[in-house]
């Protein structure tokens, strides 16, 4: 069996972002990185059905990016992926959603892959598109959105998180790509020995122009902040007055009361 | 310009976003068609066009069909923009159909800013707006970000919705309903908790009442689990639960590192507290200073007769 | 047997400092951490052939006073018992003679009164972060709210995980405050509890307005600084300690620091010992021996005011027993408040712990008997004003446990903030 795990590296969503120079971006400079949350629970799936299977899958993992990608993949090789693809691309914030997916769409096109394992979302983007877009361009099977996940005799069976804490169970036949929603599992800490010997694992470099033929077809404008969301106020007084106005404020700011 | 808005159903409920989704469409200023997997008679009551398929034909999720069906609707229909709700329903729906359609998706659209398509981005840290390249484009909408003021009380004018594709690969098993008896903060959209300020066990149910009545889950500080008032899984904090919810009520709670670690990444807080000063205040959005037992009961009305 | 061995025991005692464990080299095919008797130093294996069985060291430990299943004597009978057993049994397993459990190497404090009460010098501590650090590193093996602590620690270097560029955010009221190479005399290491923590960020002013006052030159790393370790070290991830201290050292030097004064005792002995493995001599103060030097040197006209006023003053592990500091922060209290503190029934070298050292910080207290609340109700006893503390964490359990106590109206101080309540009275 092949699986492919393909992995984001995001900001540290704690950073204080700033707006790059030309207006369409966030400033990349002072930014800690680390892997797309989804995604560790998408390589901890991968490696569980590897385990599953007496350790006989091969785990490839692949990443699109700058050379800074190299720590996020080192990790996944540490959780236990077998070789990691860096698709080297120095401008991958501005590829968009479908372009990203054809990159993978093109390297995963003649590796047989029986199941591949994407995050459900990223951290940054938040698109929830490329997965499910990648299983459309190869035409694999695809459940988005898993909570549960088992495999046997060539069938995923996925269990997929709906709204109000409803789950819909799924069976989905190889070649499938499913995509990984938090608390899908529990992703692994490295152990020492593994971390080690992560780093004797083959990494490979692919360019990204050998891949890459789609053209963008969505684009930023412009990025900016958000309007303060009303910090600082503070409401005192006549507890119905309070009451009132706290609501109409929730009413406007949230999109939770209705 | 016109928009094609892909409705959502689930066991035979129309679920609300298919008119948030028409809300979404009169804020573009667009004309309206719908499209629906389901029943005629769990068809949106407004006007326009419905192309129907029969649920009992097609299955209640089977995507590749569902794609089929909402691309035979776009030949028919030729919209700018084919309209999905941001759900399990739609991210899994609406990225098939535009790699079908070939044509460019905006995700989780919050709002419509000078004409253009706004988007959030780093947990709402940043905004963007974002331009489809083509004539044509996918758009999912934020749930919750457009709300239907209109009547219910439309009639679409229903055209049935057929496809040559008849089986789907994937097999639907069935539904799982949410588990009830355990406390999923993880989850929640909203989480009402309750700090050492609630003063003793027996105040702790104004505020589980006021979580009830915000539609929400019920979290505790710390001490208040230390104190055996409830059970562990209602921890908020470093050695509780980590939660980012959509709206975070701190009630009584003075803000410890230790409790902030684990709810600073809430979308909107607000900390009902006595004292103004108190360490929860900077990371509030809204800071209520009141007695939290006085307010609570006011507040639960209040939300329950709205 | 123990007669014989004892003696050579005592000469033999680790002379760098008791509570730093040696360091581990992070090569491809090493074994990190214990898991059998075996990989323990011979000096570990005399260790417990010299034990009397005395039991001075269970007498003393907060986690076996409060019903936790560590008992500091039984580890060291263990790891005999698993030697002369040939390691014919697991060392860490289901409890058992010649077994330690993982649930009781998690139960320790580090406080070190075991090995300051032993009265053959046994080192107690370093095998259990041994333990440990097998346990972290080797199997991954943990109490899950470590999980979060770990990754706090590695992507943020702070334990909540708060944003770096939050660590200065303090100095708001104060100015820039930067250390700057060659003229600022004192690194001021804040240390995450003092940067973040907003009662701890208190204490952090009152140091930085007492050394103003005395016109002491100092500056901080701000959104530079980084945790110094303490926790993840005494947890035994001596793997993500060793990258934090080696980048400290290494900013260190780059900056030239010399000196340097913190309100933190784990950050302080962190610092000053566990540094000097890293080739670094660093002239590290608590801020309770500054503070005292500065009253001695007339620099800081002692106020002698009560305010306060009955004080008890609690001992931190990490300053008293493992830095032999007793006398500075009383000094301090003396100084600012015209009289010596009260003392705790047990204190100096019989403190009793807060319960929040070796990491215990971050974890839930599962059974038994709260540390906090055992060390609150001693204080009770003697019906205090205000209870001094020299430490953050210290302060956050005390604190905490008098609030569960009901007793709110006792009053928790760090020594720099009685010292500045003092100073501004004047």
């Amino acid at each position: 069996m092949n699986i492919l795990v393909c992995i984001k590296q995001v900001p540290d969503m704690e950073s204080r972002f700033k707006v790059n120079g030309t207006g369409d971006w966030y400033d990349e400079a002072d930014l800690a990185y680390r892997m797309n949350e989804y995604d560790e629970y998408a390589v901890e799936q991968a490696v569980q059905l590897k385990e599953q299977l007496g350790n006989q899958p091969e785990i490839t993992v692949l990443s699109i990016g700058a050379d800074r990608v190299g720590e996020a993949l080192k990790k996944a090789l540490a959780m236990g992926c077998d070789k990691a693809v860096q698709v080297q691309d120095n401008d991958s914030a501005r590829k968009d959603p479908w372009q990203i997916a054809n990159i993978i769409a093109a390297y995963a096109g003649d590796k047989d892959f029986d199941v591949i394992f994407t995050g459900m979302q990223s951290q940054d983007r938040g698109s929830a598109q490329v997965g499910v877009t990648v299983a459309e361009l190869l035409g694999h099977n695809c459940a988005s959105t898993l909570v549960g996940f088992e495999y046997a005799d060539g069938v995923v069976t996925a269990k997929r998180e709906l709204e109000g804490g409803v789950k819909s169970v799924v069976k989905v036949p190889v070649p499938a790509l499913v995509t990984c929603q938090l608390g899908l599992n529990v992703p692994r800490y490295p152990t020492l020995p593994n971390i080690m010997k992560a780093k004797k694992k083959e990494l490979q470099l692919v360019p990204v122009a050998s891949l890459l033929k789609e053209e963008a077809a969505t684009g930023t404008e412009k990025l900016y902040p958000p309007v303060k969301s009303g910090g600082g106020i503070v409401l005192e007084g006549d507890l119905g007055d309070v009451a009132d106005r706290l609501l109409g404020i929730l009413k406007e700011k949230t999109t939770v009361m209705k | 310009m016109k928009a094609l808005l892909v409705c959502e159903q689930r066991e035979g409920k129309l679920l609300d976003t298919s008119y948030e989704l028409v809300a979404f469409a009169e804020r573009l200023g667009a004309e309206v068609s719908l499209v629906l997997v389901g029943k005629e008679a769990q068809a949106p009551q407004v006007a326009g066009k419905l192309y129907l398929a029969d649920v009992d034909k097609y299955g209640e999720y089977s995507p590749e069909l569902h794609k089929h069906i909402v691309v035979a609707a776009v030949l028919k229909e030729n919209p700018d923009y084919i309209i999905f709700p941001h759900s399990s329903y739609g991210w899994d729906l609406a990225p098939r159909v535009a790699a079908t359609l070939r044509v460019g998706q905006v995700s989780e659209v919050v709002n419509i800013v000078d004409g253009k398509l706004e988007v959030s981005l780093c947990n709402g840290k940043l905004r963007r707006t974002v331009s489809p390249k083509g004539a044509r484009a996918v758009l999912t909408v934020q749930a919750g970000a457009f709300n239907y003021a209109g009547q219910k009380s439309g009639a679409p004018q229903v055209e049935a919705i057929e496809i040559s594709q008849g089986s789907s690969a994937l097999q639907f098993v069935g539904y799982e309903p949410a588990e009830k008896k355990e406390v999923d903060l993880g989850r929640a959209e909203i989480i009402v908790s309750a700090g050492r300020g609630v003063g003793k066990k027996e105040n702790v149910a104004v505020i589980a009442d006021l979580a009830k009545a915000f539609g929400g889950e019920l979290g505790a500080s710390r001490p208040v689990v230390d104190a055996g008032w409830v059970g562990h899984s209602h921890q908020v904090g470093t050695t509780g639960q980590t939660v980012s919810p959509k709206l975070y009520v701190a009630c009584g709670i003075s803000g410890a590192i230790q409790h902030l670690a684990g709810m600073k990444k809430s979308d909107f807080i607000v900390a009902i507290n006595k004292d103004k000063e108190a360490p929860i205040s900077e990371a509030a959005d809204v800071m209520v200073v009141a007695d939290v037992l006085q307010l609570a009961p006011v507040l639960a009305e209040k939300l329950r007769a709205a | 047997m123990h007669i014989l061995t004892a003696i050579p025991n005592c000469y033999f005692r680790n002379l760098e400092h008791p509570a730093v464990p040696p360091r581990e080299e992070f090569q491809m095919g090493n074994r990190f951490g214990v898991s059998g008797v075996e990989q323990f130093s011979w000096k570990d294996l005399l260790d417990s052939f010299s034990c009397t069985e005395c039991g001075r060291c269970q007498d003393l430990c907060p986690a076996h006073n409060t019903g936790k299943s560590l008992n500091p004597r039984r580890v060291v009978h263990d790891v005999k018992v698993n030697l002369l057993e040939k390691g014919g049994k697991p060392l860490i397993g289901p409890k058992g003679e010649g077994t330690s459990s993982e649930e009781s190497l998690w139960d320790c404090t580090t406080c070190g009164a075991c090995l300051s009460v032993c009265p053959v010098l046994i080192e107690h501590l370093p095998k259990i972060v041994k333990m440990r650090r097998h346990l972290v590193q080797e199997k991954a093996r943990f109490p899950e709210e470590l999980l979060n602590l770990f990754e706090n620690m590695e992507q943020r270097s702070n334990p909540w995980g708060i944003a770096p560029s939050e660590r200065g955010k303090w100095t708001s009221v104060l100015g820039e405050r930067s250390f700057k190479p060659g003229e600022t005399e004192y690194l001021f290491f804040v240390g995450c509890a003092g940067s973040f923590d907003s009662r701890a960020k208190q204490t952090t002013l009152a140091l930085a307005t007492t050394l103003d006052r005395a016109g002491i030159s100092w500056g901080i790393l701000g959104k530079d600084e980084i945790c110094c370790g303490d926790s993840v070290r005494r947890l035994g991830n001596e793997f993500v300690f060793d990258k934090m201290a080696r980048d400290n050292v290494a900013m260190f030097r780059e900056r030239g620091v010399k000196k340097i004064v913190t309100a933190c005792p784990h950050c302080f002995s962190t610092l000053k010992n566990d540094y000097r493995q890293y080739g670094v001599e660093l002239e590290v103060v608590h801020h309770s021996e500054l503070i005292a030097q500065l009253v001695g040197d007339g620099k800081l006209k002692a106020p002698k005011k009560a305010g306060q006023g009955k004080v008890l003053f609690h001992d931190s592990c990490y300053l008293g027993r493992h830095n032999d500091t007793y006398a500075a922060p009383r000094a301090v209290i003396e100084a600012a408040t015209g009289a010596s503190p009260g003392d705790f029934e047990r204190n100096r070298e019989n403190g009793f712990c807060c319960g929040a050292g070796g990491g215990r910080m971050w974890m839930e207290e599962q059974t038994g008997a709260r540390i906090n609340h055992e060390r609150v109700k001693e204080a009770l006893k003697q019906q205090p004003d205000t209870i001094c503390v020299s430490c953050p964490y210290c302060m956050t359990m005390l604190e905490d446990g008098l609030k569960d106590q009901g007793a709110e109206k006792v009053r928790v101080r760090d020594i720099a903030e009685v010292m500045a309540e003092a100073l501004n009275d004047r």
